[in-house]
């Protein structure tokens, strides 16, 4: 049968199959067809899981021959950002440092969404260990935006995005520390979220920044998102920060919220400055949208946005630098085993596998914890944190939800900044913010520039929303069609 | 932090603390690209926090406490498994003169 992966959903699936319209294998085997055709173009994958994939498919398609319970996510093909420890199979991190290794454990809610059946189709490109915007600081080849091959599809986790894009898998895992979830998904054309800081557990992906980091998802549909969701949060006893708020059903509160009667705010600070005029009509588009289907929009202010970017830029490499210190090349990972000098082998394991990116953060990090400096930046970095988490909350006591711009512009071209680390660090001005409040936001495709580039807007919600935020981005989906265009590879 | 000051990086002090190893073109490149960021991160001085007690966690949960028990962990074969070892050992650099 004709099936158009790029549309498929994972209801869909699970009833394509349950109903033997297709099998698992077939289904997969789809989806490794198209990798193999287009991922030279693409490149979305660092390892293409083929055998992980088929056997699984087969484990799947002999449950239903035999009429045993099916996961919940049964068909559904996942490709998985490689900062996630998966057993048995490489993971990098997008680095030369980690090349080779084989995880001996998987990571808590990669496991959670292998034990509901989601099949594993490979590991996708990041900017190494998701230090980046874009996927040009991978250690191994930048990702491609399928929607235009010489523009980047975002980052970190550009490789989850352009793979969904492309119609490699039926949804994708990445990780946001400041973005790098719903940055890629809005310039993938993507339905992007990132939870409440603690809703799923760390445990077993590659740490970049303790404080900051969120696992989620890449999907075609706010629908999708729920569903996973609700399989990955909760907590998990190897991971102290993950969060023992009870999980609630997600998929079934879809249509709890309305817009009618909604609060939404508009943070003046989020519409200024270098926001890109098209991106900014697009994302008002979709306010009018929202105000005609009876939603209240509130002008609010968010003073500190501005300073977003500098706590992000102080704490964040000073987590990066304390967290890369494992890397010390005798554990796991590549090292200079010709070295007889101990400090001498630290020295150059690190000195030669680590890229450039990793080793400017860990400086940027080590200067500011050292003597001298720790008060001035650290410490006054987490009391400014607090400041804007306030303001946050403060916000929250006026409106439901706040409504922003995910990324200044549509994509990029590939080279357009990979040299200037500043402008790649304040392509992140409207994401790192609620990082940095650790809430929730929930990135959705909102239109398309007059290129044909799509541009997605946020929504962000109060602590432990996420079950609001997802029914809205339902009900603003059975609205529009944004979500339901792919590109023509 | 003197404020009135442009920021100085002693990069060679920095890597030295960093443990890593940089060539004197990395060097250069860091420093001058350093620079800038930091005189952007300098601003979070000028504000005022006189209000805001210090805490160093995000979400809600505080002091994560268990039993201390002995469990099940990764067996000894699979914790080297990718790793220089030998004899159920990490094989590293001598660290003491014979």
């Amino acid at each position: 049968m004709t099936l158009d992966l790029n549309l498929l959903t994972i209801l869909e699936i699970r009833d394509l199959l349950v109903s033997k319209q297709i099998s698992c294998l077939e289904l997969t085997q789809k989806y490794l067809d198209r990798i193999e055709k287009f991922d030279p173009q693409v490149k979305a994958f660092i390892t293409v899981t083929k055998e992980v994939a088929l056997n699984k498919a087969k484990e799947i398609d002999t449950k239903i021959a035999t009429g045993k319970p099916l996961g919940k996510l049964a068909g559904a093909v996942m490709a998985v950002k490689d900062i996630y420890l998966t057993q048995g199979v490489e993971t990098t991190a997008g680095s030369q440092v980690l090349k080779g290794f084989i995880p001996q454990y998987s990571s808590t809610v990669y496991q959670h969404l292998i034990d509901e059946d989601a099949i594993l189709i490979g590991k996708t490109n990041t900017d190494t260990f998701a230090f980046g915007a874009s996927t040009e600081n991978s250690g191994f080849f930048t990702s491609h935006n399928p929607w235009n091959l010489d523009l980047v599809p975002g980052g970190s986790s550009g490789g989850s995005a352009a793979a969904l894009s492309a119609g490699f898998c039926t949804f994708a895992l990445g990780t946001d520390t400041g973005g790098s979830i719903r940055q890629p998904a809005s310039l993938c054309g993507l339905t992007g979220i990132k939870t409440t800081y603690g809703r799923n557990s760390r445990y077993g992906i590659t740490a970049m920044a303790s404080s900051f980091d969120c696992p989620g998802t890449f999907t075609r549909t706010s629908q999708d998102a729920a569903l996973i969701t609700g399989i990955m949060a909760g907590h998990d006893q190897f991971d102290a920060t993950s969060s023992l708020e009870s999980v609630p059903d997600y998929l079934n509160l879809l249509n709890q919220s309305k817009f009618t009667g909604l609060k939404i705010g508009l943070p003046k600070e989020y519409f200024e400055g270098s926001l890109d005029p098209e991106v900014k009509k697009i994302v008002l588009n979709n306010v009018e949208a929202l105000k005609a289907q009876g939603a209240q929009i509130i002008d609010i202010s968010l003073p500190s946005t501005g300073l977003g970017i500098d706590v992000y830029y102080v704490l964040v490499p000073c987590e990066i630098s304390s967290n890369m210190a494992r890397y010390d090349g005798l554990r796991f990972g590549q090292s200079k085993r010709d070295q007889t000098n101990l400090l001498e082998y630290y020295l150059s394991t690190r000195g030669e596998f680590m890229e450039p990116e990793m080793k400017r953060r860990i400086i940027i990090g080590t200067y500011a914890l050292s003597a001298g400096y720790y008060d001035a930046y650290y410490t006054q970095a987490w009391k400014v944190r607090h400041l804007i988490q306030q303001e946050f909350s403060k916000a929250f006591e006026k409106v439901d939800v706040i409504l922003a711009p995910v990324s200044p512009t549509p994509a990029w071209p590939i080279g357009q900044k990979a040299n200037d680390p500043l402008q790649m660090y304040l392509a992140d001005v409207y994401t790192v913010c609620i990082n940095v409040a650790g809430l929730p936001s929930l990135a959705l495709p909102g239109g398309f520039t007059a290129q044909n580039l799509p541009v997605g807007f946020q929504l962000i919600g109060n602590y432990f929303a996420e079950s609001q935020l997802f029914s809205l981005g339902h009900q603003f989906q059975n609205l529009t069609d944004y979500h339901l265009k792919s590109p023509k590879l | 932090m003197d404020n009135s000051q442009t920021p100085q990086i002693d990069i060679d002090h920095v890597a030295k603390l960093a443990r890593l190893k940089l060539t004197p073109e990395e060097k250069e490149l860091y420093t001058s690209q350093l620079l800038p960021i930091l005189e952007h991160i300098g601003h979070l001085s000028q504000v005022d926090v006189s209000q805001i007690v210090p805490t160093f966690q995000i979400g809600k949960t505080k002091n994560v406490l268990r039993p201390d028990e002995i469990k099940e962990s990764l067996p000894q074969d699979k914790a080297l498994g990718q790793a220089n070892s030998q004899n159920g050992y990490f094989i590293v650099p001598q660290t003491i003169d014979k």
